[in-house]
Formats: structure tokens, sequence, C-alpha cells
């Protein structure tokens, strides 16, 4: 062994030696072990080395307990009951404290849960880290406001196989959703999807039973969750078992899948094998297509690969199979991480929604932190607003000789005291909480504790926080009382920490009144959504969605059924609902001018009743009509959008693209949600063939007129459950997001106002009682009631002033900011604003005022006798 | 004066004895050898800190060097007190000691 390799002993055991041995700053103690290591490592090799280092840190573990650990054991026990006795002394102050605690905490963890959760999405695949998802973006097609789109071509996953050896594997998957499955008499929809061979590979989906290698090979397999299985065969043996897809296909039954967990992007309940789709020449032709983006490549990578350079190979192998798809659609494919995809991704035609937001967690976590931070205002606010309380006891100890680190560690051990039966009583209630809360976020979470050392993990770091951050600035203010004023009982100086605890009560409750505005604009915004006229009509509709393509033919004959019974008023078919068309076409126009454009279209294939029957305004030319045979073949109605885009002063008979020439304009109505502008949009006729049929009834007798619609589409369409649904619960589905969000910002500002509330209560009965001789003084003098009471709130009013002041500006900047999701929004006003004062100034006084009243009212004799 | 512990005495000769180079480490390969037992680290640490308290010792850092990591030794030297304690110690043991063999106890085993 040469002189310079230098073998160093295990790092942890040096970091305990070290904090055995506090050496000054040198850590000479610990080299001392090192040379001495070295010495045993040349002599007797690494291992023995090893051995004698750990024994040396044993053998030093009794002596460092002896000399540090066991006074301060003594202390602590001390300390703690101490701690407990005052606790019992002082409920009022206990309780108020602990309240604000636990709902501080009871929240943080909820909300720590759900992050965590949110964050989990797809980590449960042992590959996780290195598998990617090709998507490809369109610049310049912004339709929606998105241009990235989640599919991928259907060849892509096997040309990068053969392309790239870098791709360590590749799989495809297809959708196969709502799916009618059937076994002898039992039939469910089901989503599921085509997944090819590598499938199994890539991702980690458990098989109970079955050969992962092979279920996936043959045309005509499928592999069914176990869920699914329990729900067709009770006691059978599904293996080999046939079902019947859609009516169409029979698969027989390969697989038997562990069911897909929740924190899944990919929610299905079967995966038929890929081969399968292959049988059929025009699926196999979608599949070979290289602009067909329909299906989901996902690609493993080795670790860290460049992405970008991944990016330009795959655009590389895709220029050189589909040169001019590329140039013509301008597609650029890009990765995005397995891990991304949940919170990340919000793609057109994505295989499912991903109803999460990167921002909306952040704005959670964030939220649920200055909850807890509120609470931990409190703790600070009354532990230092009783100081007075405890002045004796600081002077006495000090004067035996305690030290100023060691009464800093014992209002540090009282916080933490008061701060553990919370966080214990906190975690039941979020126990008890847990089923309401996973309805309100849709997730299916769990406490486990014992499962996930994580978890408790950071459920100590949660309580050592709020412990650390609540009880840290009233141990440092406390343990500097100057013994010598305490005990010459000259402490009344009550201007000591009034300063810093009326910043701490301005930043509770700026909080608050931000959180109240913002709640106030949100659920304006959301009032306007629903209620704004959006162009059409939507009450007393309900909407059938027509799955089956045979039925849809028969339309003709179900509306004429339908319109049979008395309580339907009217019926028609379309496409789409006005509420939500989404399809989007590029017809190429030829201008007034004789230049051509290609314009992005939104398109809807309507009943001849289409605009009556939603009411949507005609305010040029004429409607669909069974008097134009031709209007079947060649008739569009457009928007004012649409003409105005298209420079058209007179759209009336205008030739749109092959459509048609146009024969009415619309009105503009909101055909997508608030956040969009209004775009263009055309109207054909084709009554037949569409999927949603839209009955009108009466507001009465309404479950039996539901029943015979029922009876009506099993008339024509029995193998297919029938699905309704009322078109105003569809529209307002569309503001789902908006309204959770508004729900969960009235909860937090609810629980932010209530603990400052209870914060301010207890400061208002500590100021009474500090101003006792102050208040009988003045009563003796003739000071009425109302005065006292003015009096002692008149410091809160200044309080909220300033805290208004505060949250004014952020509240604007933000909420500024969020309407600008929104095409068509409300004016922010003034409303919001004052509202939120008012609201925080009415609660805090009538909570502080209980307390002022109180003392205004008291006998002045008690309070000057007792000197 | 007061006594030193047996350990403290047995230091403060292995520091005398080590002269320029009495840091921890060989110190504790002194005691090893003359004593037979295994002393811990700590069981040095310990009198050396109480004889510095005392007085009797005085340390200071060295150079960082490369076998320890980059991290200084820190180097103990007598005081003239301690030099005086170990004249005591001596005189008191000898004079304890005057006349008996290490033979004739040996033989009462």
């Amino acid at each position: 062994m040469t002189k310079k390799e230098f073998k160093n002993p295990p790092k942890f055991a040096e970091w305990i030696l070290s904090c055995f041995y506090p050496d000054r700053g040198y850590l000479t103690s610990v080299a001392d072990f090192r040379e001495e290591y070295l010495e045993v490592y040349q002599s007797s090799g690494p291992f023995k080395a090893n051995l004698w280092y750990w024994k040396q840190v044993a053998r030093s573990l009794p002596g460092f307990i002896r000399n540090k650990g066991h006074w301060n054991i003594v202390m602590i026990d001390n300390y703690l009951k101490i701690a407990i006795r005052n606790i019992k002394r002082n409920k009022t102050f206990s309780f108020v404290n602990m309240v604000g605690l636990i709902v501080g905490m009871t929240c943080f963890i909820l909300v720590v849960l759900f992050v965590r959760y949110e964050l989990s999405y797809d980590t449960f695949n042992g590959k996780a880290d290195a598998i990617y998802r090709i998507y490809a973006e369109f610049p310049g097609v912004e339709h929606l406001g998105r241009s990235s789109f989640g599919g991928s071509p259907g060849v892509m996953a096997q040309t990068l196989m053969d392309e790239l050896p870098e791709v360590v594997s590749a799989t495809k998957i297809g959708r196969h959703s709502n799916t009618l499955i059937k076994y002898r008499d039992k039939a469910f929809y089901e989503n599921g999807i085509y997944a090819d061979e590598n499938f199994l590979h890539v991702f980690t989906f458990p098989l109970i039973q079955g050969d992962p290698g092979k279920a996936l090979n043959d045309p005509f397999s499928v592999i069914i969750s176990q869920t699914l299985a329990e729900k067709l065969f009770d006691h059978e043996n599904p293996i080999g078992k046939t079902l019947n897809f859609d009516r169409q296909f029979d698969l027989k039954i390969t697989g038997i899948l562990k069911d897909v967990p929740d924190n899944s992007h990919l929610q299905f309940s079967f995966m038929v094998s890929f081969a399968t789709l292959t049988v059929n020449k025009r699926a196999l032709e979608s599949i070979n297509h290289w602009d067909a983006y329909m299906y989901f490549t996902y690609i493993v990578l080795p670790e860290n690969y460049e992405l970008k350079e991944m990016e330009r190979k795959i655009s590389v192998v895709a220029n050189k199979y589909a040169r001019e798809i590329m140039e013509l659609d301008g597609t650029i494919y890009r990765l995005q991480p397995l891990k991304k995809i949940h919170l990340h991704s919000n793609f057109n035609n994505e295989i499912a929604v991903n109803n999460s937001d990167i921002k909306y967690i952040y704005l959670f976590a964030v939220l649920g932190f200055v909850i807890l931070v509120i609470a931990c205002i409190n703790n600070m606010n009354l532990t230092t607003a009783r100081a007075s309380k405890r002045a004796k006891e600081i002077g006495i100890r000090k004067v035996i000789g305690t030290k100023k680190e060691q009464l800093f560690t014992q209002f540090i051990i009282e916080s933490f005291a008061l701060i553990v039966i919370s966080s214990f009583i906190a975690l039941v209630w979020a126990g008890c909480l847990l089923q309401w809360f996973r309805g309100f976020v849709n997730r299916d979470i769990e406490i486990d504790l014992f499962q996930n050392m994580d978890l408790m993990a950071l459920l100590v770091g949660i309580v050592f926080f709020t412990g650390l951050l609540s009880g840290s600035y009233p141990a440092l203010f406390l343990s500097s009382f100057r013994p010598i004023n305490i005990l010459k009982g000259n402490y009344n100086s009550p201007s000591k920490g009034t300063k810093f605890r009326n910043i701490l009560v301005i930043t509770q409750f700026s909080v608050s009144i931000i959180l109240i505005a913002v709640t106030l604009i949100v659920f304006n915004q959301i009032k306007f959504m629903m209620t704004a006229d959006v162009g059409y009509k939507k009450d007393h509709i309900v909407v059938l969605k027509v799955r089956d393509p045979e039925a849809r033919q028969q339309y003709t004959a179900i509306k004429y059924r339908l319109l049979q019974h008395k309580n339907v008023t009217s019926a028609t078919s379309s496409s789409y609902l006005p509420s939500e068309v989404l399809n989007q076409r590029t017809p190429t126009i030829k201008l007034d001018n004789g230049q051509e454009v290609r314009i992005s279209i939104a398109e809807v294939m309507a009943d001849y009743n289409y605009l009556d029957f939603f009411q949507i305004k005609l305010i040029r030319g004429r409607n669909f009509s069974k008097e134009f045979s031709t209007d079947e073949k060649e008739a569009v109605i457009i928007n004012e959008t649409a003409a105005e885009q298209l420079g058209w002063e007179e759209p009336l008979g205008k030739d749109f693209h092959d459509y048609g020439k146009v024969i009415g304009v619309v009105r503009d109505f909101h055909f997508l949600s608030f956040h969009h502008r209004i775009k263009p949009m055309v109207f054909k006729l084709s009554p037949n063939n569409n999927f949603f049929i839209s009955v009108k009834i009466k507001s009465t007798e309404i479950p039996e007129t539901i029943a015979y619609l029922n009876r009506v589409f099993d008339e024509f369409s029995a193998d297919h459950p029938f699905i309704y649904e009322f078109f105003d619960e569809l529209y307002y589905r569309q503001y789902q997001s908006e309204r959770q969000l508004g729900s969960l910002l009235g909860y937090l500002a609810g629980l932010s106002i209530f603990i400052a509330c209870f914060g301010s209560f207890g400061l208002a009965l500590f100021e009474a009682e500090r101003k006792t001789k102050e208040i009988g003084i003045r009563k003796t003098l003739g000071a009425s009631v109302s005065h006292i009471a003015r009096m002692l709130s008149r410091e809160y009013i200044k309080l909220f002033v300033i805290s208004s002041l505060i949250a004014y500006p952020v509240v604007y900047i933000c909420m500024t900011q969020w309407l600008q999701n929104y095409a068509y929004r409300i004016n922010i006003g003034w409303l919001p604003f004052v509202g939120a004062t008012v609201i925080a100034i009415v609660l805090a006084l009538l909570t502080v005022s209980f307390q002022t009243l109180r003392a205004a009212n008291a006998n002045p004799v008690d309070f000057l006798r007792y000197e | 004066m007061k006594f030193l512990s047996r350990p403290e005495e047995l230091v403060l000769l292995a520091v005398w004895r080590l002269k320029e180079n009495a840091y921890c480490v060989p110190i504790r390969r002194q005691l090893v050898k003359s004593t037979g037992h295994d002393w811990s680290f700590g069981a040095v640490y310990d009198p050396l800190d109480r004889l510095e308290k005392k007085g009797l010792l005085e340390s200071y850092l060295s150079e960082p060097t490369a076998k320890r990591g980059g991290k200084r030794k820190r180097i103990y030297r007598l005081t003239p007190s301690g030099i005086m304690a170990l004249i005591d110690i001596k005189t008191i043991s000898d004079e304890v000691w005057e006349g008996i063999p290490l033979k004739s106890l040996k033989e009462e085993l």
C-alpha cells in the first residue's frame, strides 16, 4: 500500500463519534480515531479496521450518556412536569392554543397526504424513472389553447426499436374504452386498452394468473383484471374462457391482472393483445400511418440519457419514414417522463383525462402550510402574551443558576409537549375526516402509518417543524428576561413583545383577508359562468348518449317514438352539444379576393331542429329546412365569428369548401367553456348517425318520463345500457375544477379566519387581564362600558386596517393573473375587498367582544381591592 | 496540593515522556503498552481535559496532516505546575514505597 492511499472509516460511525466528542471546532478527537483506524487498517485489513472503529463507537456511548445525557434527562423530566402542570392550570389558554394547533395540523396532515398521493402517480412501476412517453407537438395549431397531442403513430414503437439500439424497450397501446363485455348472461361496460407484447415488460402490472411473456402475443387474447374476473365468473377459473367484446369479437382470456392501482395514469380493466387490432385491415392501416396520432408510445431509455438527444434521433427516424407528413403537419416529437404525465400533461387526445394540475398541487400545499403557520402564530402570541405570568418562575430559575440555553430548552419542550398532544388529536381527526376528504379530492387516499415509514417520518417531521416554528420565538423571548428586573417586582413592561405580536396578528389577518377575498372573487367568477347568457337554453333537457351504431341509424324512428309521450315536447340529434364542441376541421376556403385560406373551425352535425331546440338565434338567412332537398348535401350554417374571420360581409350563398353553400348565420354562442374565446364554427345537416339525442321534457313527472325514455331506448338498443344526463348538469360539470377550487378556498378561508379569531380571543383575554387596573381606575373615574369596550377594541381595528392594506394588492395581483385563464371574465371590483375586511372584522370583533365586554362590565372594586 | 487520580498520573507522565509528540494517539499507545489494558480514547480524553482544567497541562493545535484527513492534532505539554505535580508524585510515591521490595510482596501471594 502506497502512502497516499488513505482509507476513511465508515462515514456514519465517524459522524456519531463527532457528536460524542465535540472538540471545540477542530474535530481533533475524530482525527485521532481516524489515525488509529489507519493503523489498524494497514495491519489487519479493512474488515477488522471497521470492526475496531465501530467498537470504539460502542465504547464511547456509555461515557457520553453519563457525561451529557444523564443530567439532561433529569431536567427534561422536570420540564415536562412543569409543562403538564402549566397546561392543566391554564385551561382556557391551553384550550385556545390547542384548538388552533389541532385544526391547523389536521388540515396540514390532510394536505400532505393528498400531495403525497398526487406525487406518487406511476411510481409503482419498477422502471418508472426510465419510461418516457412520446407525444407530438404541432406548432401553430393552437386550437383550444393546446398544441400538443398525447398520442403518436402506431408504428412508432417498433420503428424506434429497429432503428435505435439505445432504446431499451418500447411499447404501444391503443384505446379500447366503453366496451361492452359479455359472458353468457352478464354484460358490462368496461374501459380497457390494446397493449402489445412488450407492455408487461415495460410497465409493472403483475399478473395473478397467466404468463406475462406470452399472454399478449396472439391475436384475440385478452387479460382481464381481478375485479372484472370476479364480476363475470363466480367460482369458475376464467383462464381459457371466451368473452364477447362489443358484439363483434370473441376473445380468449389468457391472464388475470392484479387490479390497476388508483395512482396510475393508465386505468383499465382489461388488455386486449395488440395483434387483435392488426387482424383488422382498416385498423392495420391506421397503425401504419404516420399521421394517425391515435396510439400511445412509451419507451424505456438507459439511465441519464439526454432527452434532447433522443428527441432529435426520433425526429430523424420519423423523417426517414415519413418526410412528407412531418413537413405537412410540422410535427415535433417530444418525450415526457412517465412520472410527470399525471400532473404536467393536459394535451389533446390524452389516453385518460389527467384531472390534476401541478399548479393546484402547489396551491394546495402552500395554503395548507399557511394554515399551519397561522396556528403556529397563535401559539407564539399566546405564549409570549402570557410571559408576565411566568416571569417569577424564570427569575427564580435564573437566580438558582439556570443558563439561558437551559431555559430555552425548557420552553421549547413546553411547546413540544403541547404540540405532541395536539398532533395526536390531529391525527385522530385526520383519520375521521379521511372518508369525507377522499370524496372531496376524489382520490383513494389511505393513512397507513405502519406500512409507510416515510409517512410516519413525515408526520414526526411536521411535529418537529411546528414545535420549532412556534416554540423558538417564545423560548427566546422568555429566556432573555433579566432576573434582577423580574425579582425586584417591576416586571410590567407592557410594550415588551407587543410589537412583534402585532406583526404576527397582522400576518394572520392579512392571510385570512387574502383568502376570503380570493374566495369571493372565485365564487363571483363561478357564478358568472353559471348564470351568464351563453346563447342557448339548457333547462329541462335530457341528453341520451347513443353508443350503438345501429341505433343511431334508426334515429327517425326513435324520435317518433319519443315524441309520443305527453311529457316529451321535442327531440333533436347532434354530434355535439352546444356546450362543448370539441372537434376541429381545417378546410380550405376561398375568400372574396380569390385567395385560399385554411381555417380552423369547429363542426357540428345537427338535426333540422337543432337551432330551435337549443334556441340558438339565427341572425341571417334561414335554418335547415325539409323543403330544400339539397340541404342535406350542400348547406351549412356558420356563426358570426366564422363570417367575420373570413371577411365575408354577405356570407349567404358563399361556397364553404366542399361542404356546400352558406345558408344562414347564427349569433355567436359559447360552444366552449368561458376559458376560450368564441371561435369559428359550422353546422352541417345530418340528422342520423349522431352520438347525442337531446330530449326536451316537461318539468313534471320527471322520473316517469325518464323511465319512458329508457323503455324507448331499450327497444332500439337492448344490449347497451341506457345512459342519460341532464344537460344543465353536464354544463355545470365543465366548471367542476373551478367549483372544486372554490370550495377548497372556502374551507381554507374559513379555517384560517377561525384560527385567527381564536388566537385573538386568547390575546384579548390576556390583554384585558393585564389592563385590569387601568380598566378599574377608568371606571371609577366615570368611564362607561361602551367606552372601555371601544378602548379595548380600538387596537384591533388598527391592526385590521393595516392587514387589509397588505392584503389588497396581493389579492388584486393574484386574481388578475388567475382571471387571465378566462376569455370571458368578471371585473374584480371593490366589493370582494371590502367584503373580506368586513367579514374578518365582524368575526374577530365578535369573538373578542365577549372578552372585552366582560372586562368592561366587571365591578372595578374587585380589581382595585387586591392591591 | 490535591492528589491526582491514577489515570491522571499515568497520562501526565505519558505526556512528559512523549515531549513534542504528545497528542492523543501516541499517549493512548503509551498507556496501552505500559499498563497492558486496552484504553479507550474516552478514557484518555477525560484525564487530559481534567488535567488541562487544573492547569497542569496546556495544549495547542498542530498543522493539519493528510494522514488525519486534513485535521489538526491537539498537542499537550506540561505547564510548570504540571512539572511540579510530577515532582510531587515522584517524591511521595518514592517515599511511600521506601524499603518495600517487589519480591517480598509477591511472596505473600
